[in-house]
C-alpha cells in the first residue's frame, strides 16, 4: 500500500540543525521515491531518464527544503510541483537540443510531434505504455500524478491549477480510453 | 447511475483504495467496476521495482554535496582564471561559465566524478554528458568561428579559435561576457623586471628558484583598477619563456580571500598531491594549484614538459 507520511515541521528541523539534513533526505527519499519515480515513468517510459529526473527532483527538494512552508500547502503538492517543473525543464531542453540534432529534427519534421511524443513513441515497450501514449498531454499528466504519484484529486487540482471536479472527469475519461485501447489491442493479438 | 456521479464515485473509490480502504460494491454497473479495477491495477503497478533505487539515492547525495562545496565560489569573479587544462579550450571556457551559473552546469553535466577542495580552490572533475553543448542563452549571437559564422553549439571536436562579432579573438569569459585580446590589454600593466614585483601586490610574490632548462622570467602582468593604476592588487600573472622555442610556463598568484577564490573544472584526471608539505591539486598532469600563507598559486606547464618537472618548479617556490 502507499505511504502517506506527512513530514511535519521540516523547515524548522533543518534550520535548527543543518547537519541532520542528510538524515532527513534519506527519510524523504525512502518515503517518496516510488511515487516520484512512477510519476516520471508514466510520463517518460524510459528507465534511465526517469531515474535521472527522479534524482533531480530530490536534489531540488533538498536544496530548497528551507523554503517549504506548511501554511502554503501540503508537502506532497509542493514535492510534485517540483517534479512537474523538473519534467518541464527536461522537455524544454529536449526541444532545444533537438533543434541541433539531426535525428531530432528528422523526427520532429516527419511526425511533427512534440519532444514528449518522440520520447514516448520510441520508448514504448508494453501494452500499458502504448495505451498511455494514446492519451493527450494533459490526460497523461493527470494519470501520472494520480497513479504514479498516488495523489488525491484535490492535490492534483492544486498542482495543475484546475478544479477538483475537472480532475475527476479527466481521470474517468482517461481510464475509459486506456481500457478501450487495451481491450482493442488484445483483440488484435487474439 | 448518471455520468457525473460515476466520475465522482470513481474518484472517491480510488482515493479510498489509495488510503487502504476497499469497499465491497455489488450494485454498480459492470462498466464502472471494470474502470475501477483498471484504476486499482494502475495504483498497484510499480515501475520503480525495475529501477536502480540505490544509484539514484547516491547520485542525488553526490550532487547535493557538490553544491555545498561550490557555493562559496558562486560570486562571479572578474578574474576567474580560465586555463586550458583540457585539450579543448572552448570546452574549458564553457565549464567555467557553467560554474558561475550552477543551474546551467547542472543541465549540462550529469556527473561530477571528483571534487577536490583546498581552502579557496576547488577543482571539479566532470564526466561530460554530451560532446556538444548549446551556447548559454546570454552568449547567443556573440560568438563566431574563423569564417565569421555564428557558433550555435559548442562541440568538443571544434579546436579553432573563437571570435566576437567584430572579429576580435575571444580569450576568456568573465562575468558572462567574452574577454577579447585587445580589450584585455588596455587593462593590463606589464612589468619586465623580476625584482620588486611585490610592491604592486598586497602579498609577497615568490618566484620559482628552479625552471626547466632554457626557461627564464619573461614578464609579469597586473590588472589595473578603475583608475587605471596598479596598487595593492590581489593578482599577478607570471610568464616564464623559453626564448629558443617560444614556449612558456604560466603562473598566477593571488591573495587568498573570498573574492579571489576560484573553481577549476575539467573532464581530465585530477589528483591530490603535496607541495612542500601542503595539499595541492594536480590536474591532467599539466597544472598544479595550491594555497600557502594566504596566497593561491596556480601553475600551468601548458603540456610542454613532464609532471615531475612541474612539481619541481612548484616546490622551488618558497
Amino acid at each position: 500500500m502507499q505511504q502517506f507520511t506527512v513530514i511535519k515541521p521540516l523547515s524548522e528541523r533543518t534550520n535548527q540543525n543543518p547537519l541532520c539534513k542528510e538524515e532527513i533526505y534519506t527519510h524523504i527519499f525512502e518515503t517518496y521515491y516510488k511515487r516520484i519515480y512512477n510519476y516520471m515513468y508514466y510520463r517518460i517510459a524510459c528507465q534511465t531518464t526517469a531515474e535521472d529526473l527522479t534524482s533531480q527532483v530530490f536534489e531540488k527538494l533538498l536544496l530548497n527544503l528551507s523554503k517549504y512552508e506548511e501554511k502554503k500547502g501540503s508537502f506532497e503538492v509542493w514535492l510534485f510541483t517540483i517534479a512537474r517543473n523538473v519534467l518541464n525543464d527536461y522537455f524544454r531542453a529536449l526541444k532545444r537540443y533537438s533543434i541541433f540534432s539531426f535525428e531530432g529534427v528528422k523526427q520532429m519534421v516527419s511526425k511533427s510531434k512534440t519532444p514528449e511524443d518522440v520520447v514516448l513513441f520510441t520508448e514504448t515497450k508494453d501494452k500499458l505504455s502504448e495505451a498511455i501514449n494514446t492519451l493527450d498531454g494533459r490526460e497523461r499528466h493527470i494519470i501520472a500524478l494520480k497513479f504514479g504519484g498516488c495523489l488525491k484529486n484535490n492535490e492534483i487540482a492544486k498542482i495543475l491549477n484546475i478544479t477538483e471536479s475537472n480532475v475527476g472527469v479527466i481521470i474517468y475519461r482517461s481510464l475509459k480510453k486506456l481500457k478501450q485501447k487495451m481491450v482493442s489491442e488484445e483483440k488484435i493479438y487474439e | 447511475m448518471n455520468k457525473k456521479s460515476m466520475e465522482y464515485k470513481l474518484s472517491t473509490d480510488l482515493d479510498a483504495y489509495l488510503a487502504g480502504i476497499e469497499n465491497k460494491d455489488e450494485l454498480s454497473p459492470q462498466e464502472y467496476k471494470e474502470l475501477l479495477e483498471l484504476g486499482k491495477l494502475l495504483i498497484d503497478n510499480d515501475f520503480s521495482k525495475n529501477s536502480n533505487k540505490e544509484s539514484v539515492y547516491n547520485q542525488t547525495l553526490k550532487n547535493i554535496r557538490s553544491y555545498r562545496v561550490q557555493s562559496p565560489c558562486r560570486i562571479a569573479n572578474k578574474f576567474n582564471r580560465i586555463i586550458a587544462i583540457s585539450a579543448c579550450l572552448i570546452l574549458v571556457c564553457v565549464l567555467s561559465i557553467s560554474l558561475i551559473q550552477p543551474s546551467l552546469a547542472h543541465n549540462v553535466f550529469e556527473k561530477i566524478i571528483k571534487t577536490i577542495t583546498l581552502g579557496h580552490i576547488n577543482v571539479v572533475q566532470f564526466e561530460p554528458q554530451n560532446t556538444t553543448l548549446n551556447i548559454p542563452h546570454h552568449l547567443k549571437g556573440k560568438i563566431f568561428d574563423e569564417k565569421g559564422d555564428e557558433i550555435k553549439v559548442f562541440s568538443e571536436t571544434y579546436t579553432g579559435k573563437i571570435y566576437t562579432a567584430q572579429g576580435q579573438e575571444i580569450i576568456a569569459f568573465a562575468n558572462g561576457e567574452p574577454v577579447t585580446k585587445s580589450n584585455d590589454n588596455e587593462n593590463i600593466l606589464v612589468i619586465r623586471e623580476s625584482h620588486d614585483l611585490s610592491k604592486y601586490t598586497c602579498f609577497e610574490v615568490i618566484l620559482p628558484s628552479y625552471l626547466p632548462e632554457g626557461y627564464q622570467f619573461d614578464r609579469a602582468e597586473f590588472y589595473k583598477n578603475e583608475d587605471g593604476i596598479v596598487e595593492n592588487t590581489k593578482y599577478i600573472n607570471l610568464y616564464f619563456t623559453n626564448s629558443k622555442t617560444g614556449k612558456y610556463i604560466y603562473m598566477q598568484q593571488r591573495y587568498a580571500d573570498k573574492e579571489t577564490a576560484y573553481t577549476l573544472s575539467t573532464n581530465s584526471k585530477v589528483e591530490q598531491i603535496e607541495i612542500n608539505g601542503v595539499k595541492a591539486i594536480l590536474s591532467d598532469n599539466r597544472g598544479i594549484d595550491w594555497e600557502r600563507d594566504n596566497v593561491l598559486y596556480g601553475l600551468s606547464s601548458r603540456g610542454e614538459f613532464t609532471k615531475d618537472e612541474l612539481i619541481k618548479i612548484a616546490e622551488s617556490i618558497q
